[in-house]
């Protein structure tokens, strides 16, 4: 089987700009914390702005960034499980493992995501929201959450081949 | 595993090697221990029609099925 070249590269390219990411949001999360104003900081995919440092504005700056370390954590294992197929070795523990891991990380980021997005509108707007529309992207959202639930559905077909190969294997 | 294989003493009444079985029916000697040490999770027909007619002998003389509680 031919490995995935291509795959690999763009998840390292990923892996790495995350990286960076994470970088600079630490250095920008801690200059707003120490230094406070002039400082300000973004969240949501730069769609809100911390000005003031509170309990409830650090508990939001935490959030969105234990969201980054989240989806940096995932793309750190889909790396590992690309790597672990070029040895050609498949159905593996590891890899059914890592499988569901990427999975419950994938979707618990979504789901911390959509919390602080929330939580952002009633403490720094001071007005709740919650609703459903084409155009704010919540379809990428519910896309990647799928994306989520796939990869736990495909450790579970893992499991299942890795049986079959071993019927396989000892078949005479 | 409730199925048998008594590979072994038909082996002994033919006085027969298993690596000679093994080359007559075209299986590797690793194959064939898994078949008689009853670690084989399926036989293919093929198989068990070569091991009949080296061993000269019927399917059932080779499996046999035993009642496990």
């Amino acid at each position: 089987m031919k490995s995935p070249q291509l795959l690999k590269l763009c998840i390292d390219i990923c892996f790495i700009m995350l990286i960076i990411d994470v970088t600079f949001s630490f250095i920008t999360y801690t200059t707003f914390v120490f230094y406070g104003e002039p400082f300000t900081v973004t969240i949501n995919d730069n769609q809100k702005e911390i000005a003031d440092w509170s309990f409830s504005s650090g508990l939001l700056i935490l959030s969105n960034f234990a969201v980054l370390l989240l989806s940096t954590y995932a793309i750190y294992l889909l790396r590992k499980l690309i790597r672990s197929f070029f040895k050609n070795s498949f159905f593996t523990k590891l890899q059914t493992a890592l499988f569901r891991l990427i999975g419950q990380l994938i979707v618990l980021s979504v789901i911390l995501q959509f919390i602080v997005h929330f939580f952002s509108t009633v403490l720094l707007e001071k007005r709740g929201e919650i609703g459903f529309s084409v155009a704010s992207g919540y379809y990428i959202s519910l896309f990647i959450l799928s994306i989520g639930l796939f990869f736990i559905y495909l450790s579970k077909l893992f499991e299942k081949s890795k049986s079959l190969q071993e019927e396989n294997d000892l078949t005479v | 595993m409730s199925i048998n294989i008594n590979l072994d003493s038909i082996l002994e009444k033919r006085g027969m090697k298993s690596y000679e079985l093994a080359e007559l029916i075209g299986i590797t000697t690793a194959n064939l221990s898994i078949l008689k040490t009853g670690k084989a999770k399926a036989v293919r027909f093929s198989t068990l029609e070569a091991i009949c007619k080296a061993l000269d002998c019927q399917p059932g003389d080779i499996l046999e099925y035993i009642e496990q509680e």
